[in-house]
């Protein structure tokens, strides 16, 4: 089982939030991808610097709203401006409606998952939002 | 609100055996409870246990006169808002302007019009009433605001709840197959290292973040390369997830089996088990929380014998309550004293800890330092709540604490919430300061330590 360079990170400010998470991605995901958590945006930036450093390419990126500091739309807004390509989705308790509908608008967001999540949720629309990238990279071979 | 059973009692003050009866007469008929009281002294025995929705006082009696009895009556935080209609034979007009100004709502003059003291005393009831509905309509307001973020507090941990639950079914699935043929292959020196593994797993409560769990992956990589076992890349990846940082040596005997990958996996999954199974309680214990929080902000009303409690509990309380608005941009500096225990009533105190910090939060718009201070000076406890908001302007200042002065616009506060404040630490004998400049407000709540020894006090004195 080699280190995979492709990530699935995951942002949120609640441990149990995170372990759940992680465990369900590992279970699903991990023999494919890197799985990496961020307790806090700053955290998930530092991640997001390393990866890039280490040539690890992150794919989607799975993200709390309600967090200290940065919310979870102006987050995904600024990934998406740096890293166009990647796929964002908000994982959250309370849908403020004109947040999400900024992030639709600004951070081209992939999906929105209210908690509490079933795990089959949680893996169709990372399945769907991988599945994406596919599409787009094999337009891009074609093109 | 629930009207008290009390509500349309009205109390007569009075020592002329001919008024009370022709009082009792005509309110009985009107539909009132009636009570009577002779004296001044004798109202106020009489008051602290069968409040009264309205009083009629009479001025001129034997012992203490009617506007000392209604002096007291405004002096004790309990009484003072029991609307009070002077009565006196006099027509003298500065006995009428100084009945207004001891506090009394109205003033009857005898001989009694009866038309119009019923209708007196009905508008200064409903007036009473409406008063008390402002104040509830002021807590629901509140409470209303609090929804939204309590969906997601407890949204959140029923997330984590959701997903351990979801983890545990699968890794239990693949135990469940997997350990029957597994355990018999294991000698006994390495069953036992196999659950002093899991022991461990179950004991360390930490939980590595990616990059800990790959530094911790390199390192057991080579060292178990440096053991010279086979497979350390898969044994390493395993031994990672799990978060194993203790010394290997105890399960080297497992590490050394054959089937030592899938024997580690196994582990790994029933760690899986164990994680999960922990985060349910973690979660549920966060819940909880939230919830009796909650069930404490909701039970204010209820009106009990004060008891012992500590300050910095009821603060942590609405703390918990606003922990969504707090934590997206306001550092909160908590910094409790070890204070002994005060006699007070626990849940109206924190209505003051809730008035104050939510004045606290959205003076500062959401964004600032929350300083929370308690200390002993004086024979009291000091709770001091300070914001680094945009300050209270001197005009504003003096007129904060009054009934319906409010800054905020239509519809976003009735201007209650301070003067509560300013009535439930008279009742706790206490006193509020306030220190504002812009960027920086202070609120300091004095509360004394000897409060059953000033409640006392103030019961002889009546």
């Amino acid at each position: 089982m080699g280190v995979s360079n492709k990530a699935i990170l995951c942002v949120d400010d609640e441990r149990t939030v995170l372990l759940g998470l992680r465990d369900q991605i590992a279970k699903h995901f991990g023999d494919r991808y890197r799985y990496e958590i961020a307790e806090s945006v700053n955290e998930a930036w530092e991640v997001i610097d390393e990866l890039d450093q280490d040539g690890v390419r992150i794919l989607i990126i799975v993200s709390d709203w309600l967090m200290p500091g940065t919310r979870g739309d102006e987050f995904l807004i600024q990934i998406h401006q740096r890293f166009p390509s990647i796929v964002t989705v908000l994982l959250t308790g309370h849908a403020d409606e004109t947040a999400i509908e900024r992030a639709r608008q600004y951070a081209n967001l992939h999906a929105y998952i209210a908690k509490p999540w079933s795990e089959e949720t949680l893996i169709d629309v990372i399945r769907s939002g991988l599945g994406k990238l596919d599409d787009e990279s094999s337009d891009c071979l074609c093109g | 609100m629930q009207s008290k059973p009390y509500k349309d009692s009205i109390l007569i003050v009075d020592d002329a055996p001919n008024n009370i009866r022709v009082l009792v007469e005509l309110l009985t008929q009107s539909g009132f409870q009636v009570a009577v009281a002779r004296s001044g002294e004798q109202a106020l025995e009489r008051i602290p246990e069968a409040t009264p929705g309205l009083i009629l006082l009479d001025i001129l009696m034997p012992g203490i006169d009617g506007f000392e009895t209604c002096r007291r009556l405004k002096a004790n935080p309990e009484t003072r808002d029991i609307p009070i209609i002077f009565m006196s034979a006099l027509t003298d007009v500065v006995d009428k302007v100084k009945g207004l100004e001891m506090g009394g709502v109205d003033y009857l003059t005898k001989p009694i019009v009866h038309a119009e003291a019923i209708a007196r005393i009905n508008v200064h009831l409903s007036l009473r009433q409406a008063q008390r509905r402002l104040v509830q309509e002021e807590k629901m307001a509140a409470l209303g605001q609090l929804v939204a973020g309590i969906a997601h507090e407890v949204n959140t941990p029923l997330g984590a709840i959701q997903a351990s639950i979801s983890n545990i079914t699968s890794s239990l699935e693949q135990t469940l197959k997997e350990l029957p043929i597994l355990l018999p292959t294991l000698s006994p020196a390495q069953q036992a290292s196999f659950f002093g593994l899991l022991d461990w797993v179950r004991q360390s409560k930490v939980m590595l973040s990616s990059r800990e769990e790959r530094q911790l992956k390199c390192t057991l990589k080579q060292k178990l390369a440096d053991y010279q076992l086979p497979h350390p890349d898969r044994l390493a990846d395993t031994l990672s997830k799990m978060g194993v940082t203790a010394a290997l040596d105890p399960i080297l005997p497992l590490l050394q089996a054959a089937d030592a990958p899938a024997i580690l996996e196994t582990a790994y999954q029933l760690s899986i088990v164990q994680n999960n199974s922990r985060n349910i309680q973690l979660a549920v214990e966060r819940a909880t929380k939230v919830v009796c929080a909650l069930k404490n902000y909701v039970r204010q009303d209820m009106v009990s014998a004060p008891v012992h409690a500590a300050v910095a509990e009821g603060i942590d309380t609405v703390l918990i309550i606003y922990q969504n608005q707090i934590k997206c941009g306001i550092e909160v500096e908590r910094r409790y004293a070890s204070l002994p225990q005060l006699l007070c009533y626990p849940e109206e105190l924190i209505q003051v800890w809730f008035n104050l910090i939510s004045n606290a939060i959205q003076a500062m718009n959401y964004r600032g330092k929350l300083a929370i201070a308690t200390s002993k000076q004086d024979e009291h406890i000091v709770v001091q709540i300070a914001d680094t908001g945009s300050g209270i302007s001197p005009e504003i200042k003096a007129r904060i604490f009054e009934p319906f002065f409010t800054t905020k616009a239509m519809g976003e506060g009735t201007g209650l919430g301070l003067s509560i404040v300013n009535d439930i630490i008279a009742k706790h004998h206490g006193r509020i300061e306030v220190e504002s400049t812009p960027g920086h407000t202070v609120f300091r709540v004095w509360l004394p330590l000897n409060f059953s020894a000033l409640e006392s006090n103030r019961i002889r004195k009546q």
